[in-house]
């Protein structure tokens, strides 16, 4: 009997090493049904083109005056005034709802904070930031008190005829940002065409949007079914565009859509997704945009998705272009006695900063020059008449007044270049005689830089850079050694303050001071 | 019960015998009634240590014993009290257990990767509260134990979240059907995995009035 023990256990361990070895079958070849790809991803933007792309031209309002701050910038394509327009209209509007919520109107400042070129630009992450820490950066927004209203612009593609480019637009009142926007502008220089994202879409896709939009936070959520809930063929356009903000276009076709910052419905919040502080930009893949896309959209895409080299068309130089001196913060550099030896370089470094400026030139030297005066005209300066040979016109009769304009008048033309309508009078000297004899205005200037009494370099720079005023009129040799070597540094510091450096006629334009007979600034 | 567990009662017999065999018989016959009595005590000893072996090692492997395979598409009919649910079954799929309860049913999938069981509770039971214990304890309110909350077209309102634990995640997952019965379904597979099968517990939800 004693063998029948290790036996009966013997049988028990069989047993149980078979049932606990025991597996369910597997069935070679089974798969679990695959899972629906969400059609869109949350996906951050990075600009495309860089801001200092040839031919892009990036303007920059930046007003610190108290109560009603402001700072916009957007890119402008040389030459294409239609487009150009459509978008300082965007920066009108901006100003004229700021100046409704200040209650202070619009007045051209240049205040920015010594900005280099590349902060004058459009700043790559800038319409991506949160708006605190956009609104706490000096380089895009004043740090003055009051209500604040500020643009900023990425570009995200320049290809062909087309600019894109990508505008925020933030509000903000008592420390607390009060709207923050964005607005993808598709800028055609071929056409003209200026259009938003939202153009980029049928309204009757709307609804087909908003779908893969939430069918794809819902799948990232982890929802058990990709459906939304919420019936989006009842959304009017008006709740349509408070949820997407914007539409874009990525140069290989995707379509990224900006929801508003919050964006949220009950159904995302019960599968635990927490609304984004910021914008969420959602991707969608280039073959599922096709069934959104409008005909607008599409040929936009073509020409995205070509990608040729960007070709803008030729452009007028600074001098020649039509601006608004109301939106604008303008200023006249003129340099008078010229031409000399260093005048070619003053035109080569207002060249490399689409530059305008206004010569007075005298004739003796125009005789010697004749070359540098066509330069100047051709390169869009103004010429103005500063006599023959730089007399006190006050001294002198009424024909010898005469003959002094005259003798430089035909220099001039012997330039090459039209008989100028403005002339400066040799120190400043006028009188109701003299500005009778010469029959045209008298261009002086609110800033004299005293550069012939050889100021030293931060006294020179101090009075050119700091002391003007938007619509003022700066007073230069290109005569003068130290003018020529300091002109970089003063390109370079007003425009850091955000002066779009003009012609006189240009600062005057529209102006009382126009059609004054002695123009000292804007007005 | 003494160790081993031979009962008490056997021990005794065998010493009061012994005892009284000295006194009453001769001893040859005392001899043979003493060995009887000491071969029924081990005997009984030995069977009760075996069973109780048997049971210990047999519990575990009889509930995930792979008792049936389905050859085709099938239903497994879950009661609970007054409740019912006809659970669908795809074909090749495998259900657990050796005498299964009645509320319950665990399935593995064809692959063997992918584990569900669904329990069908009984009427008046909170769905909350039985999440909760399936989960190991209420939600804190983060993001890491929010219970997700879908609602079908169909009415049914599902609350899911995933719970890893290793290499294994467990999706716990509460089902509130439009007839007042409420089911919690667990499905396990590996943490790896787990985007890979969600189709599938979606879909067994579906199959199941979770979704339309």
């Amino acid at each position: 009997m004693t063998g029948r023990r290790p036996l009966a256990v013997s049988v028990l361990v069989v047993v149980a090493g078979v049932l606990t070895g025991c597996a369910a079958p597997v069935t070679a070849g089974w798969e679990p049904p695959s899972a629906d790809s969400p059609l869109m991803a949350v996906t951050t933007v990075s600009a495309a083109a860089p801001a200092k792309s040839g031919g892009i031209d990036v303007r920059l309002l930046y007003s610190a005056a108290e109560g009603s701050p402001s700072a916009l910038r957007w890119a402008e394509i040389p030459g294409a005034a239609a487009l150009n327009s459509a978008l300082r209209d965007r920066a009108r509007r901006a100003l004229d709802a700021h100046a409704g919520v200040s209650g202070v109107a619009y007045v051209p400042r240049a205040d920015a904070p010594k900005l280099n070129a590349d902060q004058r630009g459009c700043i790559e992450g800038s319409t991506t930031r949160p708006a605190s820490e956009l609104l706490a950066d000096p380089v895009l927004a004043p740090q003055t008190a009051g209500p604040i209203v500020v643009m900023t612009c990425e570009i995200r593609a320049a290809v062909g005829s087309v600019l894109v480019q990508t505008l925020r637009t933030v509000t903000a009142k008592d420390g607390g940002v009060t709207s923050d926007t964005e607005e993808t502008v598709y800028a055609d220089s071929a056409n003209g065409v200026v259009m938003s994202g939202r153009d980029l879409i049928d309204a009757s896709a709307h609804t087909e949007l908003l779908t893969d939009v939430v069918s794809s936070l819902r799948i990232e959520a982890g929802a058990f079914e990709d459906a939304p809930q919420e019936d989006f063929s009842q959304w009017d356009d008006a709740r349509f565009d408070s949820a997407v903000t914007d539409i874009a276009l990525e140069a290989d076709g995707s379509l990224d859509v900006t929801l508003a910052a919050g964006f949220t419905l009950p159904e995302l919040e019960d599968l635990g997704r927490v609304p984004a502080e910021r914008p969420l930009v959602m991707r969608m893949a280039p073959q599922h945009a096709d069934g959104v896309l409008s005909a607008n959209g599409r040929g936009m895409r073509a020409v995205l998705s070509s990608g040729a080299a960007f070709a803008p068309p030729a452009a007028p130089w600074r001098g020649q272009e039509d601006i608004d001196c109301n939106l604008f913060a303008c200023l006249a550099l003129t340099f008078d006695d010229g031409p000399s030896v260093h005048t070619a370089g003053i035109l080569d470094e207002l060249k490399a900063r689409r530059a305008a400026a206004t010569f007075f030139v005298q004739g003796v030297n125009v005789v010697n020059f004749p070359e540098l005066v066509k330069r100047e005209s051709d390169e869009g300066h103004q010429i103005g008449n500063h006599t023959w040979n730089h007399p006190d016109l006050t001294t002198k009769s009424d024909e010898e007044i005469r003959g002094q304009m005259g003798r430089d008048d035909a220099a001039i033309k012997n330039a090459g270049v039209a008989a100028p309508k403005t002339f400066r009078p040799p120190y400043g000297a006028y009188n109701d005689r003299v500005l009778a004899a010469v029959g045209r205005p008298a261009v002086l200037w609110s800033v004299d830089t005293l550069d012939w009494q050889q100021p030293d370099d931060a006294t020179y720079l101090s009075r050119a850079i700091d002391q003007p005023k938007p619509g003022g009129i700066v007073l230069m040799h290109d005569i003068q050694a130290v003018t020529a070597r300091l002109v970089p540094q003063i390109l370079d510091g007003t425009l850091s303050r955000g002066f779009t450096l003009v012609t006189v006629d240009q600062v005057v334009a529209g102006t009382s001071a126009a059609k004054s007979r002695v123009i000292k600034s804007r007005g | 019960m003494l160790a081993f567990g031979v009962p008490a009662v056997y021990v005794r017999l065998v010493i009061e015998s012994a005892t009284t065999g000295v006194e009453l018989l001769r001893p040859r016959r005392r001899r043979r009634s003493r060995r009887a009595l000491v071969w029924v005590g081990v005997s009984a000893a030995t069977a009760g240590l075996l069973a109780a072996t048997a049971v210990i090692l047999l519990i575990g492997p009889l509930a995930t014993f792979p008792a049936t395979t389905y050859a085709e598409d099938s239903t497994v009919h879950l009661q609970a009290g007054s409740q019912s649910l006809d659970l669908p079954v795809g074909t090749s799929w495998t259900r657990l257990g050796v005498m299964p309860p009645a509320d319950a049913a665990s399935l593995v999938s064809p692959d063997g990767r992918y584990t569900l069981d669904v329990t069908l509770l009984p009427s008046g039971t909170v769905l909350q509260e039985a999440l909760d214990r399936a989960a190991g304890g209420a939600s804190t309110g983060d993001a890491a134990t929010f219970w997700k909350s879908e609602r079908s077209t169909g009415g049914v309102v599902a609350r899911h979240r995933d719970i890893v634990d290793g290499d294994t995640t467990k999706t716990l997952i509460g089902l509130e059907r439009p007839d007042g019965t409420s089911v919690v379904m667990i499905a396990r597979t590996a943490s790896g995995d787990v985007d890979r099968y969600r189709p599938l517990t979606a879909s067994i939800v579906g199959s199941l009035g979770g979704t339309p």
